[in-house]
């Protein structure tokens, strides 16, 4: 330590204090800039038009008290529908997590091979900035009325997501064990089964079935455009006014969502148990 | 080529004027240096001096810029067919364990014969398999901790666990990137006891990096020392004085200095 001159010690010591100013200077700028997109965000929406609130309470709590008490006496026609979405949202979950895994390797910057990664990306993205509700109406027009249709479009909007969730994940997975595989002559494909995937499962499965929940919501919305389930009967409800309807149906739709997320966690704890 | 002083025997590895860039940077320089069968050699040499990239380069994971590695019955190390045919029969245990946190220990030992499977067999592990690792596991004294998951391993066990998935493959080569740096001193002369009996016992060459020099002393037969990416000690583990220490560790130099200062 000896050896460094005083001087050039100095000097060193005043560029770490220097980098120390710049890090704050640039942190200031960065808010400014955040606070302003966000207000700019706010005022293109015409968040700041007070005029735009008037007698917005009161047409809520109208609709609202429309609604009070939920009507639950068609509730034997429900299973049918309920059903449905259920099934679209299931069906639709694995065809999207079967075409998102392959995907997602491909895409995958650290696994896939180099030139594909890009081409893959981009197609990802294409099929996730293809709103859900246009997938349904080409697939309603391609193979007509029903729960059909509904699983293909959330499995094309899904795999959008799945996919590129899953390249992230194998992306940050450890390379260490991988390594250790490949030092002792294992394959790529077997790098991937015994060190890759044994690492990624838990979170796979994670977003999975966060996507299947998720599912389970979009297939409701996807009723609108005549794909069937839950959300053609809220739909209905909504266009004969028959709000107290709506409300019953969507408490079921809260109810299974519920359950769902119950039934996830509860696959979840499995699955991180390992002993 | 330079052959070491105490390698009567026919040289199971053998590195020619090897040179590893990493990034920008030579790490290692024109390496030459054989290493004998039913051996055990030390490599030593301060931080960054680049012991870790030899062992890289010794089992495949960093490939050299120019010279050859080979090994014997196999031959050159410069295609895919021979470097899987010399990485089969070698083992490695890394600095950082490399283990898989949320699979339990004897899972972990099982990783090591992965190549004796196909990677899309849906199979469980074989019985024969199972029982191999859980051998292993006993040799490092962690069979109780067969079932465990690794992140509730201590840094130690997990060292362990890394040393038994090396010594299940029954290798003819042996690599450690400081082995027992997170093993206590006790178990560490245990270990080192279990490679002496291994070499003891034929057909096995093993190779470690090691910053403790009492332990290499005592454990290997030959040392190597390493000081800016070139040998600059090379010989019998009992030649390795306080001079030669001086060479190559030289903690009073300056740091812009050539050579060592006299102490």
């Amino acid at each position: 330590m000896t050896a460094i001159p005083t001087t050039s010690k100095d000097a060193e010591l005043a560029a770490v204090l220097d980098d120390g100013r710049r890090r704050v200077l640039s942190g200031v700028a960065t808010t400014v800039v955040l606070v302003l997109v966000i207000a700019g965000a706010f005022a293109y929406a015409n968040a700041f038009d007070l005029e735009r609130y008037r007698g917005a309470v009161s047409t809520i709590l109208t609709l609202a008290a429309d609604s009070f008490p939920p009507d639950f006496s068609r509730w034997q026609l429900w299973g049918r529908p309920l059903l449905e979405t259920l099934a679209m949202s299931i069906a639709g979950t694995v065809l999207a997590c079967m075409a998102a895994l392959p995907l997602g390797i491909l895409a995958a910057r650290t696994i896939g091979p180099t030139w594909c990664g890009a081409p893959i990306r981009l197609l990802l993205n294409t099929v996730r900035s293809i709103p859900g509700l246009v997938w349904g109406v080409i697939f309603v027009a391609a193979v007509g009325f029903g729960p059909l249709p509904g699983v293909f479009a959330l499995a094309c909007h899904s795999t959008g997501m799945l996919g590129k969730f899953y390249a992230e994940i194998l992306e940050h997975v450890d390379p260490g064990p991988g390594d250790a595989l490949r030092s002792q002559g294992v394959s790529r494909l077997g790098v991937l089964r015994f060190s890759v995937v044994p690492q990624i499962l838990p979170r796979l499965v994670d977003v999975t079935l966060y996507r299947w929940e998720h599912n389970v919501r979009a297939a409701t919305v996807l009723g609108v455009v005549g794909a069937g389930g839950l959300g053609l009967e809220i739909i209905t409800a909504f266009h004969l006014f028959e709000y107290r309807e709506a409300l019953a149906l969507i408490i079921v739709l809260l109810g299974l969502v519920t359950a769902i997320d119950f039934l996830g966690a509860w696959i979840r704890g499995r699955f991180l148990r390992q002993e | 080529m330079p052959f070491s002083v105490t390698s009567p025997q026919l040289a199971t590895v053998t590195v020619e004027r090897l040179t590893v860039r990493r990034g920008n940077r030579t790490v290692l320089h024109e390496l030459s240096l054989s290493f004998a069968e039913d051996s055990i050699t030390a490599v030593v040499g301060p931080s960054g001096v680049g012991k870790t990239t030899l062992m890289g380069a010794l089992n495949g994971l960093l490939r050299p810029s120019d010279g050859a590695i080979s090994m014997a019955g196999i031959g050159r190390l410069d295609e895919a067919g021979t470097l899987r045919e010399a990485r089969r029969r070698t083992a490695t245990v890394f600095q950082n364990h490399a283990l898989i946190d949320r699979l339990s220990a004897l899972d972990n030992v099982l990783l090591g014969l992965a190549d004796s499977r196909h990677p899309l067999s849906p199979l469980p592990w074989p019985r024969a398999l199972r029982e191999r690792a859980a051998r292993a596991l006993d040799e490092v004294g962690l069979l109780g901790r067969a079932t465990t998951r690794i992140d509730r391993l201590s840094g130690g066990e997990r060292q362990r666990v890394g040393i038994a998935r090396a010594l299940v493959r029954c290798p003819r080569l042996l690599l450690g990137d400081e082995p027992f740096a997170s093993v206590d001193p006790a178990l560490a002369r245990r270990l080192a006891e279990e490679f002496r009996r291994l070499v003891a016992r034929g057909g096995l060459t093993v190779i470690l990096v090691l910053h403790q020099l009492q332990m290499a002393r005592t454990l290997a037969d030959r040392i190597v020392g390493l000081a800016d990416g070139r040998v600059a000690f090379d010989g019998p583990a009992a030649a390795f004085d306080a001079a030669a220490e001086n060479r190559i560790f030289p903690s009073h130099a300056p740091l812009d200095g050539q050579g060592p200062v006299s102490p």
